[in-house]
């Protein structure tokens, strides 16, 4: 069942389309994980989750969909080229939006209740990481 | 003498056929073998030997504090039930990959072909040219062979061994002297549309099989993307199933023998493949890998600048190869080319870096060129090609390991002025086959990697030449007195021969801003790797065949020899990658008899 999706504010959308400059204050800060920074610009839980909120649980419930699709992402964010606009040369050439993989989904990066990884960094061992992002390891290492 | 079609003179040389057709631009040690072996000796020895050391202990660039990029990754027992099944699994969809999944389907193998990115072509297809020494049909109708036409593949082997300091295995250079030139006819008649690349190549045209019409007015960038994604094609069509998104994460054992692996895709879904006969890894070396390379290539972990790796180059395969018993064959052995931007001594970017991007293009010119004493050192032309191996040896052995180019205000113009071929050409959006180069890899005119880098910190600008000095880490004076020494010479037009440049390369630095690039050797191949016998089987450090698996290169090692810092094999690098796959699925198709 497709979450139900709440009309948000304008100014709450621009929020969420972080700047470069602005990635000091990013998802998974100090004190703050992406659902926080969702619920500062007005994004409720339920505007997510819709009326079946998953009970509390200590890691993501594998037999669960994953709601961070692009499809479900995009339906606020405007489109992915608007997203990679503000991702680029990140790191000298290099763009986390734009690449040889195409147009990733989100939940491949964005971890929401938790410290997100950068999927780049499976390979490009040692691209720089947001502040609070984990590398994403090697899957012979995992 | 005889002239170019851009009026440059090459010595020597000729078109037609002769009784000894070597170019006389080629030196066999030199296309071969780069830096001076001694060198890496002296330094790689205690490490390679595992005497302490002061790295050993401490995080730096070169090494990573959790040395676990080196940890082999040992093999794991079957599962219950295996979710796929087939009678060869293939790792990698580069030229090794590819050319071993259409051979294995056409020896009526049902081949399933792993590959952890989302598109086929792995490193091959940011390559240019298979370049063998003679024997091709392509070559035999011109009559050109090296040492000597007709194509002798012994003869080639004698004259290659002292360049590899005799430290190759000659009957594994037998194989691959006598298997490349059948790989390239054979991909030939499967409707790879080859051409020599004779119109860009006064030198080494005869030599290089390129896709026609691929690189014209020499834009060499992914050129053999037009022979990968050929091959791809026939791959499908011979019935090989290919799994995108999906990383081998283990070898999988029975006994003795490999018997499959395990996956996982994007979606973090592990699956097991059952490989019936064999198992080839073909998923590249570690050239981005380093942990791998401090342990196995530490001289090349010390003077790279930049990495040519890609993501094809993360080494788990190679890991998994060890982790099963492999032996490790090609210690010490790189091959490189010039132009290693050190972005991250700067702190501001990855040691991945593409080779052309314009940051490094601008970077690999004849200007000042100096190490960190002032003191100058010596520039080698494009042509002959293999001067593109030999240039980063330079740098590389100075004081620090690491070249600094200085140039002034003028250098758009300037750059042009050294009429510096292949990678090191500026690509502009002119040129024929741009269409070929994303913008989000490589920016299609050189200016916007470099303003990335020159945004970013990395080349260095400043008004005065002691502002400059001051950016790059020179001592006081250090680098007015080598730009003064400099700009007598160029007022002069004469310079010490010792030195290489041309008249019109002696362009002074006088307009600012002036401009500065540190930098090392660029890497771009790992020529250590899983040992293999002639026909691809990978032998353990016991001499034993590991039964089962195979190797193709890179993440096989050995074909340039020991200690060879930048060197090529007797089919460069992108021939190697097609011949061994396609030894490898020989191999296995005639029953895995040794």
């Amino acid at each position: 069942m497709k979450p139900r999706m709440f009309v948000v504010a304008a100014g709450a959308v621009l929020g969420l389309l972080m700047s470069p400059s602005s990635l000091a204050a990013t998802e998974g800060g100090p004190g703050g994980a992406l659902a926080k920074k969702h619920g500062a610009a007005g994004v409720a839980c339920a505007n997510c989750h819709g009326a079946g909120m998953p009970a509390k649980s200590k890691g993501r419930d594998a037999a669960l969909p994953r709601l961070a699709t692009r499809t479900f992402c995009l339906g606020c964010h405007a489109s992915y080229q608007a997203v990679a606009a503000k991702t680029v040369h990140y790191d000298g050439w290099y763009n986390p939006h734009v690449s040889h993989y195409g147009e990733l989904e989100c939940y491949q990066c964005h971890r929401v209740h938790r410290a997100s990884e950068l999927f780049c960094t499976r390979c490009h061992l040692d691209m720089k990481l947001p502040p609070s992002w984990k590398a994403s390891r090697n899957p012979a290492d995992e | 003498m005889k002239k170019t079609g851009s009026g440059r003179k090459v010595e020597g040389g000729s078109d037609e056929p002769t009784g000894d057709a070597r170019p006389s631009g080629l030196s066999r040690r030199g296309f071969l073998k780069g830096a001076a072996a001694g060198a890496a000796i002296a330094q790689g020895a205690g490490l390679l030997a595992g005497a302490p050391s002061a790295l050993a202990a401490t995080a730096t660039p070169e090494r990573s504090a959790d040395p676990q990029g080196a940890r082999p990754v040992p093999p794991i027992g079957p599962p219950s039930k295996w979710d796929k099944e087939a009678d060869v699994v293939v790792v990698g969809t580069g030229g090794g990959g590819l050319a071993a999944s259409v051979r294995a389907a056409e020896k009526g193998l049902k081949v399933i072909t792993v590959e952890k990115l989302s598109e086929p072509g792995g490193g091959t297809k940011e390559s240019a040219l298979f370049f063998t020494f003679g024997g091709t049909r392509y070559q035999n109708a011109i009559k050109w062979a090296i040492p000597k036409f007709p194509y002798d593949p012994d003869a080639l082997v004698e004259l290659v061994m002292p360049a590899y300091q005799y430290t190759a295995d000659k009957l594994l250079l037998r194989a691959l002297a006598t298997k490349g030139p059948e790989c390239v006819d054979w991909m030939g008649d499967h409707g790879v549309e080859w051409e020599l690349n004779t119109a860009n190549d006064p030198v080494f045209g005869q030599g290089g099989h390129i896709w026609k019409n691929s690189c014209l007015e020499g834009n060499y960038t992914r050129a053999t993307k037009h022979v990968t994604d050929h091959m791809y094609g026939v791959a499908v069509r011979a019935g090989v199933e290919f799994l995108f998104g999906t990383a081998v994460t283990r070898l999988v054992q029975q006994g003795d023998r490999i018997v499959g692996v395990r996956t996982r895709n994007l979606e973090g879904e592990d699956f097991f493949v059952r490989a019936r006969k064999a198992v080839v890894l073909a998923a590249g070396g570690f050239a981005v890998n380093r942990d791998l390379l401090q342990k196995y290539t530490p001289y090349a972990n010390m003077g790279a600048g930049s990495s040519f790796g890609m993501p094809c180059d993360t080494g788990e395969c190679t890991r998994m190869g060890i982790g099963a018993g492999a032996d490790i064959a090609g210690l010490n052995s790189t091959a490189f080319f010039d132009g290693g931007v050190d972005w991250v001594h700067e702190k501001r970017g990855t040691f991945h870096q593409h080779l052309y991007n314009g940051s490094v293009q601008l970077a690999r010119q004849p200007w000042l060129s100096i190490d960190i004493t002032g003191n100058r050192y010596q520039y080698m032309d494009s042509v002959p090609v293999d001067n593109l191996f030999h240039q980063p040896a330079v740098p590389m052995s100075r004081p620090g390991r690491r070249g600094y180019v200085i140039f002034d205000a003028d250098y758009e113009t300037n750059i042009f002025k050294f009429k510096q071929e292949y990678c090191r050409r500026p690509l502009r959006p002119s040129m024929p086959n741009m269409d070929r180069v994303p913008g989000w890899l490589v920016g299609k005119d050189w200016r916007e990697g470099v303003k990335v880098a020159l945004d970013a910190g990395v080349i260095k600008q400043a008004n005065t030449i002691e502002a400059l000095g001051e950016q790059l880490g020179f001592a006081p004076g250090v680098l007015a007195k080598s730009v003064a020494g400099w700009n007598e010479v160029c007022a002069s037009g004469k310079d010490d021969p010792i030195y290489g440049y041309k008249p019109e390369w002696l362009i002074p630095v006088a307009k600012p801003p002036f401009y500065g690039i540190r930098m090392g050797g660029f890497l771009y191949a790992t020529h250590a790797g899983l040992r293999v016998t002639p026909r691809m089987q990978v032998v353990s450090t016991k001499g034993t065949i590991i039964p089962g698996l195979y190797a193709a290169f890179h993440t096989a090692g050995g074909a340039i020899g020991e200690n060879a810092v930048s060197g090529a094999s007797i089919l460069a690098d992108n021939g190697l990658s097609w011949a061994s796959g396609y030894i490898a699925a020989n191999t296995i198709g005639d029953g895995d008899r040794a």
